[in-house]
């Protein structure tokens, strides 16, 4: 359910912990390219090269699941 | 050999045995809490190190929920002889991440016990458990406008001060030295005995927090870096946050000026003038860190050329070296301060000073300052960026706080680093009277070539620095044993027995900093 003022868990991680390098050039932009949820689930899961991995501890499989959708259905972000 | 339905066995346990074991800790906690398939592990897999992953895949993760849980875990391990290795947060990057020293055994994760216990705003004390993050300290202390500031490491936004402290990490303000800072700890023991440090023994006290030693022996040092115990709470210092906060940079033009940067510092350290963990970056840790990649310059395999290292100062407005420190305190007490450093750096005749109004936005002017306050985020991260790959280990030897002692090991350090085709990216952390020397051996680990090359280079860099009297102060999971040597046969013997007394059967963490039974 997608409530304009309050986000979800999984777009709340996103913020918290993904924009983190995502948002900073560190990592790839993430956000508006489409990207299939499986890829997030299973990179988050797996790390990739520099990327850290993320446990189950750290995001459960639902709040996971949810990210990925959040991510993958998200809108390109905004050219500074 | 039948494969195993598991990643790994625990040495020396058959698959039977430790079916019998992993039906036990089911019952104990939970059959959501344990797990063994290779997609729940995978993350517990991903190591930066130059050596072959499957060397620390552990045989099965538990999540422990409560004390009680760690407690009945430990019943179990000692029931089987199952070997476990506990983590915090497990962001231990460059020194292991979250997977076991030894391949096999049990990672108990302790992430998902994550309560902020206790924060006094004016003790300026906080009481924490192993999942909570500096992220969730920083959440807490500015939605409650706490008036405290925190200390962390880089990997601030994910890390925690639990896990950090027991590997003796350090950070960037006042109270950037971790364990000095911590007080009072919750160890539970290898046979399932609750054990607190300091005052924290004492019923009805209240000065667990306040007062370190306790009475008789203080043993918080002796479950750090060491696998006697398994920490389950600890409390530890917080700095009052200051009314005025100023970060400022020095910029050195050539790598030769280490010596007299170092020389200039000391005393302002020592005095207090500059009060904070001071850092002495080289150009390449503050390239990376501001997005700079060697395939910007680079393709071509082998150490980055000196030519190549002045263009990149150039073209990002760096020093050889960069000095980042702060002032804190009141508008007054800051000035005072202030104007002798300026005066200090002008007398020395080198040196650019930066200051916050004129750096503005800039990185990587903005993440040391926001690292000297506090301040979460994952900038640093760029280092891994620097050659890609995933491969990274921390070759940290202390130092002297002595100019020609910096110079010395800085040379020998880049020698060797080149001679087998990698970079020096390095930094010194600046305490009172030492340096933390922090080198992030970075190698692309996708390139098994080059993989082999950075194991040598480390095996090397030990070597030639302990035929120096060097030794590093924290090491990467591969390498522990190997460091353990550097600190002598007396040493691992005292070790050994304690070990033998406080956990007979070696389950806990066998082989974290060459300890086992």
């Amino acid at each position: 359910a997608q409530d304009t003022l309050k986000i979800s868990e999984g777009q709340r991680f996103y913020q918290k912990v993904c924009a983190k390098c995502h948002e900073a050039g560190t990592g790839p932009v993430i956000l508006g390219r489409g990207l299939p949820e499986i890829a997030i689930t299973t990179i988050a899961r797996h790390g990739n090269n520099a990327m850290p991995a993320f446990r189950l501890s750290d995001i459960d499989d639902a709040t996971l699941q949810d990210l990925a959708a959040y991510v993958s259905k998200s809108p390109a972000p905004k050219k500074p | 050999m039948t494969k195993s339905k598991y990643l790994a066995l625990p040495k020396g346990v058959s698959e039977n045995r430790f079916d019998a074991a992993i039906k036990k800790f089911t019952a104990a906690v939970g059959a959501d809490h344990v797990l063994t398939s290779a997609e729940h592990l995978a993350p517990y897999t991903k190591v930066m190190m130059a050596v072959e992953t499957a060397k620390h895949h552990p045989s099965a993760v538990i999540m422990a929920t409560s004390v009680e849980d760690v407690q009945a875990v430990l019943k179990v391990c000692n029931e089987y002889k199952i070997p476990v290795w506990t983590i915090s947060t497990g962001r231990n990057f460059g020194y292991g991440s979250a997977a076991p020293v030894e391949r096999g055994q049990i990672v108990l994760d302790l992430k998902k016990m994550n309560k902020i216990i206790h924060i006094d705003p004016e003790l300026c004390t906080a009481l924490v458990e192993p999942g909570v993050t500096y992220q969730m300290l920083y959440d807490y202390i500015e939605e409650n406008k706490l008036p405290l500031m925190l200390s962390f490491p880089a990997p601030s936004a994910i890390a925690g001060p639990l896990g950090n402290t027991m590997d003796r990490g350090v950070g960037y303000t006042p109270y950037g030295e971790h364990f000095l800072m911590q007080c009072g700890m919750e160890v539970v023991m290898a046979n399932g005995d609750v054990l607190r440090t300091g005052m924290g023994g004492v019923k009805g006290d209240k000065a667990w927090q306040v007062f370190k030693w306790g009475y008789g022996p203080t043993l918080d040092g002796m479950f750090t870096q060491s696998n006697y115990g398994i920490c389950t709470k600890m409390g530890f210092w917080l700095m009052p946050k200051p009314p005025v906060f100023k970060p400022f940079e020095i910029q050195y033009e050539n790598e030769a000026d280490i010596g007299e940067i170092v020389e200039l510092l000391r005393p302002l350290r020592i005095a207090q003038i500059i009060p904070n963990a001071v850092v002495i970056a080289g150009v390449l840790w503050e390239a990376s860190t501001c997005n700079t990649r060697r395939s910007d310059y680079l393709t071509t395999p082998g150490h980055t050329p000196d030519a190549v290292l002045k263009q990149i100062q150039k073209d990002k407005h760096l020093g050889a070296w960069n000095v980042y420190a702060a002032l804190y305190g009141s508008a007054e007490q800051v000035e005072v301060n202030w104007k002798i450093i300026t005066e200090t750096i002008k007398r020395s005749g080198k040196g650019t000073l930066i200051t916050q109004e004129e750096a503005g936005d800039r990185q990587p002017f903005k993440y040391r300052a926001q690292l000297m306050s506090g301040v979460p985020n994952l900038q640093e991260f760029g280092l891994y960026n620097w050659r890609g790959g995933g491969g990274s280990m921390w070759f940290a030897p202390v130092s002297q706080a002595r100019g020609g002692e910096c110079e010395k090991q800085v040379k020998l350090a880049k020698t060797i680093l080149n001679k087998h085709g990698l970079d020096y990216v390095g930094e010194f952390i600046v305490g009172w009277r030492d340096m933390h020397h922090v080198i992030d051996v970075l190698f692309d680990r996708t390139s098994e070539e080059e993989t082999r090359r950075a194991n040598a280079c480390f095996n090397e860099l030990l070597d030639e620095f302990e035929k120096e009297g060097y030794a590093v102060y924290r090491v990467n999971t591969a390498f522990q044993e190997r460091v353990a040597n550097s600190y002598g046969p007396v040493k691992r013997d005292v070790e050994r027995k304690i070990k033998r007394a406080l956990d007979p059967n070696g389950i806990l963490s066998p082989g974290k900093s060459g300890i086992r039974i």
